[in-house]
């Protein structure tokens, strides 16, 4: 009998030993939780983007704690709450929600004022095409070659969004490669744009913007989605929801739509996108070669978009009358990663004329990154899924 | 006034043709024949497991269309040969799908059946709408050897295919993905770069040439107004906005350090010291709880 009693708990015992993480556990799962908790540590302690490589970095933590399949509980097997949740990453639900509070939080009144500004926002889209041909270059499928490519639109939302239509398994690594890079934009950009600048150039003051009328920022968001939408229809979930976004704020008379979509939608869909990306970055599909190879390739894509905005801005400088120029360091803005790349433009700035503040100007391109990156994943979108 | 009532009247043609565009693009009208296979040996099989011939038709709108209670024939002086029956799921045809209806004559095997069958050595197919009367589309077919189609290629126009492509696009297109497509005819992606760069220049260029354009409308009709409130010639007036970078920046940081004023979270200071507070019965726990009810007892 007590021997019984004996053999039954051992063996279920070690039954349940079998089903712990620590006895599943692969050299695999515990790197990708190390780099889950050096996400939480960068956010934590040096603030690099903390909304969300705080929610991936936990998120990549809870989806590789080891455990079997059957029990029905990971990101990937279906039904489980995990992977209800991943569905709004998986079919590009989050990506345009987000836009929609980004939209119903940016001001483009800068942008109105000065409409060349845009320009800009174009031009450093040129890392995103360099990318592609790189990608291509070094073995890439098209489709996988265009959703690595949008990672040097610096745009989140956007490239999971782009991603997740053309090239699925390898979403997690182009999210957390972008994140890491929007992250690093104060590192990365200083750099390229004092390389491509010289003293002269650097020290341009520029106009102060005119005041923006109401009927202006009305108009913007409806004359913006119906030129871009027409151009790009495939672009449609993210313009359409940027622009009614901002409609929202600018309108006036939906004051409480507005709050709510920068408020609590795009919150709640920045915690369930970063949970859920980090979740999907397990050891499996994530530690291989084609990573590294994201990962280069973005940083490079980086580089190339911040050199695009700036040389367009002495480009474009070269048609523009004396006092009616642009300070070129203004163009690494042209990236659309809200607000760091204006804040780099700002601080560069500062260090060569401590009275020349170009952050309200280097807004201008930076929210026209915001549209140019979406335009430009929509004709990704339009030629490659 | 007479302004107000012209763009009334505008407003409400331009909502009346787009509304009438709307009702017009998810109609029989829209559909169009795009395949048939009238020798089959060996291509896909029907719900009863024979090789029928049949007839694909194409919704090419963006709405969701019931073919259910149109006419399809083979007989050119009978064009109510087929009646194709109403109130059926199976005759909705998705946005941009394909419907394939078996003309294997024998038309009790369900609402995709037709009474009559194709013929191998050639023939006539026509799709009318719901009255018979009014055609949809029609075309004639030549003798076809078998499983070989005849089916509408990318420049609509209809010829002789090997590639048979039940419920699928007719063309090559269909059976490999955009990015195959794109794999071949743009290794290195130089072609993809160049249109996606210009396409995002142009809506940008477009974007700024409209705001350019408003931007001036603006200023101009806002000086207007400045210099009539001031009384003074249009050339006159100040150009509002154009203070210094310096300026904006105190204003910032004036704005700044008065949000950071009012703060939510007041500064707490533990102490032992006895607080006075002054009282008051509205806050009292006394006045809101129930007072015990005094019991009356009877004499």
């Amino acid at each position: 009998m007590e021997q019984g009693f004996f053999s039954f708990l051992a063996e279920n015992l070690s039954n349940f030993w079998g089903y712990t993480g620590i006895a599943t556990a692969t050299l695999g799962h515990i790197v990708m939780i190390i780099i889950g908790l050096g996400f939480i540590f960068m956010a934590v302690k040096y603030k690099w983007e903390p909304m969300l490589l705080l929610p991936i970095g936990f998120g990549i933590i809870v989806g590789n704690i080891p455990h079997l399949a059957v029990l029905k509980i990971g990101v990937y097997e279906e039904g489980s709450v995990l992977n209800i949740l991943y569905h709004g990453v998986k079919n590009g639900w989050y990506p345009p929600l987000i836009f929609l509070g980004i939209g119903a939080m940016t001001d483009f009144s800068t942008l109105i004022s000065n409409p060349k500004l845009l320009l800009i926002g174009a031009a450093a889209q040129l890392g995103i095409f360099a990318a592609y041909i790189a990608a291509l270059a070094v073995g890439f499928d098209p489709n996988q070659a265009g959703a690595i490519g949008i990672i040097g639109g610096a745009d989140g939302p956007t490239a999971i969004f782009l991603s997740s239509r053309l090239a699925p398994d390898m979403m997690g690594a182009i999210a957390i490669a972008a994140y890491s890079y929007m992250a690093l934009v104060p590192v990365i950009q200083p750099p390229v744009m004092k390389l491509f600048t010289n003293s002269k150039e650097r020290l341009i003051r520029m106009k102060s913007p005119r005041v923006v009328s109401t009927n202006e920022k009305v108009l913007f968001p409806i004359v913006g989605f119906l030129l871009t939408a027409f151009i790009v229809p495939s672009g449609l979930p993210l313009l359409g929801m940027l622009f009614f976004g901002n409609l929202l704020k600018e309108s006036g008379v939906t004051r409480r739509l507005a709050e709510t979509a920068r408020g609590p939608i795009i919150d709640i869909c920045t915690i369930l996108i970063g949970l859920t990306v980090g979740a999907s970055t397990q050891a499996t599909n994530f530690l291989n070669i084609h990573s590294l190879g994201i990962f280069g390739l973005g940083a490079a894509s980086f580089i190339v978009a911040t050199m695009g905005g700036v040389l367009f801005v002495k480009f474009f400088n070269l048609f523009l009358k004396e006092g009616n120029k642009m300070n070129p360091l203004i163009g690494n803005a042209g990236v659309s990663a809200v607000p760091d790349s204006a804040r780099v433009s700002e601080e560069i700035g500062r260090q060569y004329d401590p009275k020349n503040h170009l952050l309200m100007h280097a807004m201008g391109p930076n929210v026209a990154g915001v549209i140019g990156s979406a335009v430009a994943a929509g004709v990704l979108l339009g030629f490659l899924a | 006034m007479k302004i107000k009532k012209t763009l009334k009247k505008g407003f409400l043609l331009l909502t009346l043709t787009v509304l009438s565009f709307a009702s017009y693009a998810q109609t029989t009208f829209d559909l169009k024949l795009n395949e048939l296979l009238s020798n089959n040996t060996e291509n896909i099989v029907d719900d009863y497991g024979v090789h029928s011939t049949w007839i694909e038709i194409y919704n090419p709108t963006y709405g969701a269309v019931d073919i259910g209670g149109c006419y399809i024939t083979n007989d050119i002086n009978n064009p109510k040969k087929y009646r194709i029956p109403q109130g059926d799921v199976s005759t909705l045809i998705p946005q941009h799908q394909y419907l394939l209806i078996w003309a294997d004559s024998i038309d009790y095997h369900g609402p995709l059946y037709t009474n009559f069958k194709l013929n191998a050595d050639g023939g006539y197919i026509a799709l009318y709408s719901n009255d018979g009367k009014t055609l949809i589309d029609q075309v004639e077919y030549p003798a076809l050897e078998a499983n070989v189609s005849y089916a509408k290629n990318d420049s609509d126009k209809w010829e002789k295919t090997n590639t048979v492509t039940p419920r699928l696009q007719n063309s090559s297109y269909a059976l490999e993905s955009a990015s195959e497509r794109v794999a071949k005819r743009d290794p290195f992606g130089a072609v993809i770069s160049i249109t996606a760069m210009s396409v995002v220049f142009i809506s940008l260029i477009l974007l700024f040439l409209c705001f350019k354009q408003l931007a001036k409308f603006h200023i101009k009709t806002s000086k207007k107004k400045a210099a009539e409130a001031q009384g003074v010639n249009i050339d006159e007036v100040q150009n509002a906005g154009e203070e210094t970078g310096d300026i904006y920046a105190a204003i910032a940081l004036a704005l700044k350090l008065y949000q950071d004023d009012i703060h939510d979270i007041e500064d707490m200071v533990i102490t032992i010291e006895r607080e006075d507070k002054i009282y008051s019965p509205w806050n009292s726990k006394v006045q809101t709880l129930r007072q015990t009810p005094e019991i009356r007892k009877n004499k």
